[in-house]
């Protein structure tokens, strides 16, 4: 489960990425709003975006990656691989920046289908 | 700091236990109170006092005693449903960081701190540690005992000690005191005789261990100590007695046997280890030796030490003897007497203000034991007590860790990890800045497993407190999962409208429709079987506490409630003016005019120009619209199923209301609507009503599984009711889909005015006055039930689609009063036609229209009539088969009709009539240029019918240079002459030239004839043979007018045969007098 989270802890952009791979059901977004205080609190004292892991949940892990805008990239996934997820973050956030920018873009109406797409062929290279 | 120190001190009291006899108990219990609790109000002990310890001499300031019947404390089961939590809807819930402190000032969960409390109580006295020991023994007896001193010696046999007594555990030669209770109240005893009793008592045990008290001696009111309906007969002397027995005791029996204890129990401690035998006992014989806790061991003994050390605040002697007792026992491997002493090192270095690491450690080796132990219940007495030194510690990230870590370690203790994880939950919003999404996450795990034992209220509590941090955050699956669980939690504790307002939430949430259609089914049936469980109470509560509004009911008894399914994704409301008959296919992009406009053709109607402005652009209108009574209105609405399951809904109806309540509606309904999944379909329902008034359309509503009303509410839609009068229908009797560019028809419009009363003044006015000559007739009045046909010529105009809108305009009753019609129909193309205007050169009055007339498609073609509509005179000049015609047009003269075949529909004569109004509204749309307006009337015969039709040319206009050359010039000359000029050598040519002027004004100018083998400008280069001039070849003319007419001739010599140029002609006129201006043509004439 990926999910970009915005101000006010409003998610803007969810993905099942299968990174998980016990079937949790709803439990993917209690454990990633619960890790939001974590990565808040980190986010101020960390000079990098990449906040590693930073929440555990039983076996189920929290990494999250903060922007300049203060936009949460948050993923669940149950197997360390830190390298992966952070070029799968530094990518999403390549193509987030690309979206934002786009004069087109709608909040409202979310992420277009190319950006989706985009997002879970990065999954596919760094993280499955 | 403070806090904790205190809750240390409290924990941990000197004890004190109590025998009593039946009939002691039972005299005491004449004030409600149990021997134990009598005595409780003066435990505390608030004087200084000094207590020698082996070490140092403590000066105490005061002391609290713990005075207990049993050392055998049972749990209550009960204990946490019955604290159940209040739920409040509208109570102080943390929504986010601003509201935690708020949320924090009180005591959010009574029930931990119920339960908390009597768990702690089951585990004192436990065997494996002696803090709570008690420091002496009260028996008590009444002098109502049958013996009162046979009493005392029963009840101070050593047999009727509690168990850990005969277990030597406890230490058994602790102070013994004996109290004898006299009721005053109900005794026969006189007070010598009750103290010839205490004598022979002091006399038989001991006098100092003897005392005497009068109990229920009541005469005046005194101070309540124990609460209300306890301790009422227990007069204030008794009180200071009892007082003055606890002073007495501590000061006596309990001090002293402390000091006494210690010593002792040094010298016992110091003769164990020095021995030789003990010395080579603990280096070789220990480890076969099976551990016993009993008094006189050299671990009892020490930590009997440290923890009466510990009880009268030795802290330095208590730690270390505390130390040194666990790692004895960590030795014998006895694992919960080794926490239990790390557990008390904890807190004496609490006591002493420690290291926090030290405590920390100890506490978490007191953890690592118990587990180690398998002590769950006292594994969860490590971690509240772990719980109060965080908190006194302000360590709020590490105590949720350990609660944490507590609750999922003790799961044989059911309540323990709901409990557990919500004091994390509190922990972590405790935290600053605070963690209030992991608060919210740890309430729902304990709620969850509140829910798995039963304890629904509790579930509720968290499940609610948790969801105020989700909300309106789009966490759709998390607030699903809420309000699903909340909506059974309510269900299960008969807070049925609680339940409904969920689960009618729930099934509005956008995310329902990702769930299977079982799932959706099972979502739908559950809010169905709440709804017909609340309404099946004998009052339904008509109350939504947490939305704060009153829930409307039918009076059938079944409730409207806010039911989104099916979705109303539009409705609109029609009044009976807004409808408009309409023939034909409705099409959008036909041509059309607004209704404003036809409007403002009608005298008096301004009052109804911002009514139809809602006509024009759908916008709302502002003020309060008006219908009679009786008319019918229709509210239609688009209703849609999002979900995968088929939605059945039953009588849909209209929900409309006076304002004031009264007032008869008639209505229809829908009886029963299928929606399959995913689809959309509109429903069109009607009422009329009854009675002038305003009235409000509040929305529409459906039964459902006939459990409940569902009800979509409308934006405020108020409308004024008036009362009746007659109105006028109107339709089509024929009017054609189609027609072609030309052709022409006759429309019927039938006008019928109600039976009501007789209407005036009324009038039809209509778009497109092009196609009809006119845009509006006057019909007059019209009687009751009265009808007229209108017949109405049409031509169609302008290819292409047209929405054709009638407005009917009437005074009925002296309103005026109006009904649409609009029709849409298409235009076809019928025939082409082409013309080509020029200036004859034979006239200088007449010009040559070259016309082409020819089908827009396969069908047979024949003109009927060519007539002029201007002033110009029409004569054929020549005709190439059906299709080219030339015609000389001249200005002036009478207009003359061309007519090839008779029979002809409209008069010969087309200067009246409807083909000159419809010219006249044709012409609206040229510009004013004055020129030729040709009628054209064909015949088309396509398969075998015939069409007629007009085709109007209208502003044909010559084309005219008068920047160039503003005069007009004809040339008339032969074309061809034979000549023999072997003959007559030079041939005389006469040229007759006709110049009109076309300027505005009247002009001057000189005509110059020149010979071909002068060069009149660049471009002029002629070759032999030439022509000259003879006579006067130049002319000058003086003011000529406009219009006017000159004729001059000339004569040509030309000397050979060839092809000549009579063009030679050259113009210079005053006001350009250096420019020579030639007629760009030739005029050749060729000699033989």
């Amino acid at each position: 489960m990926f999910l970009i989270i915005g101000k006010n802890d409003v998610p803007l952009y969810e993905a099942n990425l299968g990174t998980v791979r016990k079937e949790i059901g709803h439990l993917n977004q209690f454990i990633i709003h619960a890790a939001l205080d974590i990565v808040d609190e980190e986010a101020a004292n960390s000079p990098n975006m990449y906040l590693k892991t930073v929440d555990k949940f039983n076996e189920i892990y929290v990494s999250a990656y903060v922007t300049a805008g203060n936009i949460r990239l948050m993923l669940v996934h149950d197997s360390r691989n830190e390298d992966g997820i952070r070029n799968f973050f530094i990518e999403v956030h390549e193509n987030l920046i690309k979206a934002l920018m786009n004069p087109m873009f709608d909040l409202i109406r979310g992420f277009s289908q190319p950006f989706d797409t985009r997002v879970k062929n990065a999954a596919k290279r760094f993280l499955i | 700091m403070e806090e904790l120190k205190k809750w240390i001190r409290s924990r941990y009291a000197p004890k004190v236990l109590i025998i009593s006899s039946f009939e002691a108990r039972a005299i005491i219990q004449k004030s409600n109170l149990s021997p134990a609790e009598l005595l409780q109000p003066f435990t505390y002990i608030s004087h200084s006092f000094t207590v020698k310890t082996l070490t140092s001499t403590i000066n105490c300031p005061s002391v609290k005693i713990d005075v207990v019947d049993t050392l055998e404390c049972r749990m209550n089961d009960r204990i946490l449903t019955d604290n159940p939590p209040q739920i409040s809807w509208d109570g102080c819930y943390v929504h986010g960081p601003k509201d935690i402190k708020q949320f924090l000032s009180k005591d959010t969960t009574p029930w931990f701190t119920a339960w908390q409390q009597a768990f702690l109580k089951s585990l004192n006295h436990s065997p494996h540690e002696l803090i709570d020991m008690p420091l002496a023994i009260v028996y008590m007896a009444s002098t109502t005992d049958l013996d009162p001193l046979a009493t005392f010696q029963t009840l101070s046999r050593s047999q009727a000690l509690p168990q850990l007594y005969h277990q030597k555990i406890y230490d058994g030669t602790c102070p013994k005191v004996f109290l004898l209770f006299h009721d005053v109240g109900t005794s026969s005893l006189k007070n010598a005789e009750v103290l010839q009793i205490f004598e022979k008592m002091q006399k038989s045990l001991a006098p100092s261990l003897c005392h005497w008290q009068c109990i229920n001696s009541v005469t005046e009111p005194s101070l309540n100590h124990w609460g209300p309906e306890k301790g009422q007969s227990i007069s204030s002397s008794d009180c200071f007695q009892l007082q003055m027995f606890i002073d007495e005791l501590l000061m006596r029996e309990i001090v002293p046997y402390i000091e006494r204890a210690l010593k002792t129990l040094d010298n016992i401690l110091e003769q164990k280890r020095r021995g030789l035998k003990n010395s080579i006992k603990s280096i070789f014989g220990k480890k076969n030796v099976e551990f016993s806790f009993q008094y006189g061991g050299v671990e009892h003994v020490t930590r009997l030490i440290a923890d009466l050390a510990f009880l009268c605040g030795d802290y330095d002697l208590a730690v270390n003897n505390y130390r040194s007792a666990c790692n004895e026992f960590k030795n014998l491997k006895a694992w919960p007497h080794a926490a239990s002493a790390s557990e008390m090192q904890a807190l004496c270095v609490v006591m002493l203000g420690g290291d926090n690491r030290e405590v920390e450690y100890a506490l978490d080796t007191a953890y690592t034991l118990y587990q180690r132990a398998g002590e769950q219940a006292l594994l969860l007495r490590c971690a509240i007590i772990t719980k109060y030194v965080f908190q006194g510690m302000e360590n709020y990230r590490k105590l949720a860790q350990k609660l944490m870590n507590a609750g999922n370690d003790a799961r044989e203790i059911q309540v323990a990890y709901p409990l557990f994880m919500e004091q994390t939950a509190l922990a972590y919003l405790k935290i600053r800045p605070a963690y209030f999404r992991k608060y919210a996450f740890y309430q729902v795990l304990a709620g969850d497993e509140y829910r798995k034992i039963q304890l629904v209220k509790h579930a509720l509590n968290c499940y609610y407190s948790a969801s105020h941090i989700y909300k309106d955050k789009k966490y759709d699956f998390v607030m699903m999962h809420l309000e699903h669980m909340l909506g059974r939690f309510c269900y299960y504790l008969e807070m049925y409208a609680e339940a409904v307002h969920f689960f009618l939430s729930l099934s509005s949430s956008p995310k329902l429709l990702i769930h299977n259609d079982q799932h959706q089914k099972k979502i739908i049936n559950e809010l169905i079987s709440t709804v017909a469980k609340w309404t099946s109470l004998p009052i339904p509560q008509d109350y939504d506490p947490i939305n704060k509004n009153s829930i409307p009911f039918h009076p059938d008894g079944k409730p409207l409630l806010n039911f989104l399914l099916p979705k109303i994704k539009q409705y609109s409301v029609r009044l009976p003016q807004d409808k408009v008959v309409t023939s034909g296919k409705d099409n959008s992009s036909g041509i059309s005019v607004t209704w404003g406009s036809l409007l403002s053709q009608v005298s008096g109607s301004s009052h109804l120009t911002e009514e139809f402005d809602v006509f024009d652009s759908n916008k709302e209108m502002k003020g309060i619209r008006s219908f009679h009574i009786g008319e019918t209105v229709e509210v239609s609405i688009l209703t849609h199923n999002p979900l995968d399951l088929m939605l059945i809904i039953e009588d849909v109806q209209v929900i409309v209301e006076y304002e004031d309540e009264s007032g008869i509606v008639n209505m229809t309904s829908l009886d029963k609507l299928e929606l399959s999944p995913k689809i959309d379909k509109t429903v069109t329902l009607e009422f009329s009503p009854q009675k002038p008034g305003k009235l409000k359309i509040r929305g529409v509503k459906w039964n459902y599984s006939g459990v409940f009303y569902g009800v979509y509410n409308f934006s405020e839609l108020i409308y004024e009711i008036i009362p009746e009068s007659s109105s006028v229908s109107a339709s089509f009797l024929q009017f054609p889909d189609s027609l072609l560019h030309g052709q022409i028809q006759e429309v019927q419009i039938k006008v019928t005015n109600q039976v009501i009363n007789p209407i005036n003044d009324l009038c039809i006015t209509f778009s497109h006055p092009f196609m009809f000559g006119k845009s509006q007739i006057k019909l007059g009045d019209l009687n009751e039930g009265e009808e007229k046909v209108v017949d109405i010529w049409l031509r169609g105009e302008f290819i292409g689609f047209h929405t054709i809108k009638f407005l009917i305009t009437y005074l009925s009753q002296g309103i005026l009063r109006y009904t649409r019609v609009q029709s849409v129909f298409e235009v076809k193309p019928s025939v082409k036609i082409q013309t080509r205007y020029e200036s004859s050169w034979k006239n200088p009055n007449e010009n040559i229209l070259q016309l082409f007339v020819q089908p827009a498609f396969n069908a047979e073609l024949s003109l009927k009539q060519l007539s002029s509509l201007t002033n110009h005179s029409l004569r054929i000049i020549k005709t190439l088969g059906k299709e080219i015609f030339y015609l000389a047009v001249k200005t002036g003269d009478e207009a003359q009709n061309i007519i090839f075949e008779q029979d002809w529909l409209e008069p010969v004569d087309v200067k009246s009539g409807f083909c000159w109004e419809v010219k006249e509204a044709l012409k609206k749309f040229t510009n004013s240029d004055p020129g030729l307006d040709l009628l054209i009337s064909w015949e088309l015969i396509i398969n075998q019918t015939r069409v007629q039709g007009h085709h109007y040319l209208l502003n044909l206009s010559l084309y005219q240079d008068k920047q160039a050359i503003p005069l007009r010039m004809v040339i008339d000359a032969p074309s061809e002459i034979s000549h023999d000029f072997s003959a007559t050598p030079v041939l005389l040519i006469p040229v007759k030239l006709s110049l009109k002027s076309l300027n505005e004004k009247s002009q001057s100018f000189n005509l110059e004839a020149y010979d071909s083998n002068v060069q009149i400008n660049e471009k002029d280069i002629q070759k032999p043979p030439h022509l000259w001039w003879s006579g006067n070849t130049c002319t000058r003319f003086e003011k000529m007018d406009s219009g006017e007419i000159k004729i001059i001739e000339f004569t040509a010599l030309v000397t050979e045969p060839g092809c000549y140029n009579l063009n030679r002609f050259c113009f210079t006129f005053d006001s350009e007098i250096t420019k020579k201006c030639v007629f760009p043509y030739q005029h050749q004439i060729l000699i033989n």
